[in-house]
């Protein structure tokens, strides 16, 4: 006899986009697409998010740019890219130029160019888009630890104001500093009560440490859990979504910070921390 | 799914929901496994009312004195007296040309001597023995040209291609179609038959989960590949996206937007068929060239491979270009079934609104894809551990 009950929770791609359709207004959608709008609407409320320092939004804007009134340290991203790309991210000034994390120059043409791309759509499902600096975060070390390079972030799946599911993602050598599940990046399962990581997969494989690190993971704890959960709730709130993913940074100075929110949030969560999305969303959990 | 599951009755309901979920996934494999049953296997089908009617194209036999065999693709020209073939067939067939009688033909291009030859021929369940001049074709789009000495008694449907084959009255099956050196469809047919090959994307995309480059990109490729046919249309494609490969990273390093990016790959796709087909138009291609690729959608697909590769690698690239080149073979198959071509030629309204229905039927589908079995079976895996 086949064992098919295991399925009966899972959520497939047409049952999420019916809900979808159906939950998330489409005012809501368009907000979200829109990062920078949505910080405005997270700030609005309270919600702890990133602010932006300068938003350009056509060339002449580039060639009026206070260059010297910039950070040493900022990230540049488009306003509607997927996926985190047409990101770049200065680490430190080094007399008009700025650095990578790999210590190599960025010169300010560089940094004009990528303006530029990113101002003519190169990284956007739109033909134009706005460029944005923000801070640049650096994460709390005891998730750098867990890390390999880049940002490691914390997905939520919220109903409503309600966490259901949440997932950490940590870059690998592999993902190249990307969060990205698809790109090889670990998602390791995190218990919503305790902040405690219960199990991780690189791909379709369970692992129990870091493959870059070798740092254990199972076991550890996600700082700040409660903020960070308080932050995944004001996302409904803040953006008038009904089901969403809140993705959620830890700043080694500033705390949990929301880098943005999904209206489509992804599936995957369901094999990393071996929950179907069917019951959570449908008899939200309340706590 | 209601409202009223979210209370904690809702647990039962769900429990009883279990089976027909299972059902489905049954329904899904069955109902694919029904289409390539039926795609493969359809019966032969006339496509025209009367058996005496016959297409602009049609395929025909011609056996040479040395008892050699081919079957061909022919233009049926009732402007012209008799039948002519070229050269290099001739030859291959075993025709003596230096001996053979030879006859003065007026032609758009002049008077000229020709060489004649008796050959057997067959087309559409007729033998006959036709007197066939010969020249060189291989500029023409078919090899072989039938006159209408060799076409009495019998209609021609213009506007409509391969409505029968040489030993019958019925369609050629859709794998002789697409393996026929240009077959070129005619675009009548195809339009009637575009519902059903959205009806079959969309089930391919919602019941099973394929992802191919850009939605509808492989109903584009599989028309193309129904004009040219596999033998010409998958290496041109090929041959286009490896082109697009070495372009995209010169585009790219130009720094120009995406637009004049898709703009210039256009422009350089097309300069290659144009230059291809001069450098190789004696071999007879000529006319199903253009219809070999639709540029426009061959550069996008170009480009969303660039991008895929760039993101996620070499390898879902190539899953992403077989499965666009394969889900367009299946579409050209489909539309290409004789019984299929019946329908679409006999009942174009009804099967036009038909597709509409099912197409909607079939979005309605909330389960699982099929695909999806494979990608959650560890949450499957899971969950039944811990019931």
């Amino acid at each position: 006899m086949i064992r098919l009950r295991g399925w009966d929770d899972v959520m497939g791609m047409n049952l999420r986009n019916a809900r979808i359709s159906r939950e998330n207004a489409s005012a809501a959608i368009r907000l979200v697409n829109d990062k920078y709008a949505t910080k405005e609407a997270l700030l609005s409320v309270g919600a702890p998010t990133s602010p932006t320092l300068a938003l350009l939004r056509s060339r002449r804007e580039i060639a009026a740019l206070d260059w010297d009134g910039l950070p040493d340290c900022w990230a540049l991203k488009p306003n509607q890219s997927l996926g985190g790309s047409g990101i770049l991210l200065s680490f430190g000034r080094r007399r008009r130029d700025w650095r990578s994390s790999s210590g190599k120059k960025i010169p300010r043409p560089m940094v004009a160019d990528q303006l530029r791309r990113i101002l003519d759509g190169d990284f956007s499902p739109r033909p134009n888009d706005w460029a944005m600096f923000e801070p640049l975060i650096r994460a709390d070390p005891a998730l750098a630890l867990l890390s390999h390079q880049g940002l490691p972030d914390i997905r939520v799946i919220c109903v409503g104001d309600e966490p259901q599911l949440a997932m950490l993602r940590l870059p690998t050598r592999f993902s190249g500093g990307r969060a990205n599940l698809h790109q090889k990046a670990i998602g390791a399962a995190v218990d919503l009560a305790t902040g405690r990581i219960t199990y991780a997969l690189v791909g379709k494989e369970p692992i129990e440490a870091h493959p870059d690190t070798g740092q254990p993971l199972i076991g550890a704890t996600v700082p700040h859990w409660t903020g960070v959960l308080d932050a995944a709730r004001r996302c409904a709130g803040a953006t008038g979504l009904r089901y969403l993913g809140a993705d959620i940074v830890v700043d080694a100075d500033r705390g949990p910070l929301i880098l943005e929110v999904n209206a489509r949030p992804g599936l995957q969560i369901q094999n990393v921390t071996g929950h179907g999305l069917i019951t959570a969303t449908t008899q939200p959990r309340r706590h | 799914m209601e409202r009223g599951d979210r209370t904690p009755s809702g647990d039962h309901r769900g429990v009883r929901r279990k089976v027909p979920v299972v059902l489905k996934v049954l329904a899904a494999v069955a109902g694919v496994g029904i289409l390539l049953f039926g795609v493969l296997g359809s019966p032969s089908r006339a496509l025209s009312r009367s058996s005496d009617t016959i297409g602009e194209r049609e395929m025909v036999r011609i056996t040479g004195p040395s008892n050699k065999t081919v079957e061909v693709l022919a233009l049926i020209d009732t402007g012209a007296t008799s039948s002519s073939m070229d050269t290099k067939l001739a030859k291959s067939l075993g025709f003596d040309l230096a001996h053979a009688p030879k006859v003065t033909v007026g032609s758009s291009l002049g008077r000229e001597q020709r060489p004649v030859v008796d050959a057997v021929m067959q087309l559409a369940d007729r033998s006959f023995v036709s007197k066939v001049n010969v020249n060189s074709r291989a500029k023409r789009e078919t090899p072989v040209l039938l006159g209408r000495q060799d076409v009495q008694g019998l209609q021609v449907a213009v506007g409509k291609r391969l409505l029968t084959r040489p030993d019958t009255t019925t369609a050629p099956s859709a794998l002789k179609i697409l393996f026929a050196k240009a077959p070129a469809i005619d675009a009548v047919s195809l339009m009637s038959l575009l519902p059903l090959a959205a009806l079959l994307i969309v089930v391919l995309r919602v019941v099973v989960g394929l992802n191919t480059l850009g939605t509808f990109s492989p109903v584009l490729l599989a028309m193309a590949y129904a004009q040219a046919g596999l033998t010409l249309g998958i290496p041109l494609t090929l041959a286009m996206f490896a082109l697009g490969f070495v372009v995209q990273p010169l585009l790219l390093r130009l720094h120009l937007p995406r637009v004049a990016r898709l703009g210039a790959l256009i422009g350089v796709v097309t300069t290659c068929l144009i230059g291809a087909q001069l450098a190789l138009g004696s071999a007879g291609l000529s006319d199903s060239w253009g219809m070999a690729l639709p540029v426009v959608v061959t550069a996008i697909i170009i480009e969303r491979l660039w991008e895929q590769w760039d993101i996620d690698g070499v390898r879902a690239a190539a899953v992403g270009a077989a499965l666009t080149m394969g889900t367009a073979v299946l579409v050209a198959l489909l539309l290409l079934t004789p019984y299929v071509r019946h329908l679409a030629e006999r009942v174009p309204l009804q099967l036009a609104v038909v597709c509409a229905v099912w197409t909607v039927l079939v979005g309605t589908y909330r389960g699982l894809r099929l695909m999806e079995l494979l990608r959650f079976a560890p949450t499957a895996r899971v969950q039944d551990a811990a019931s």
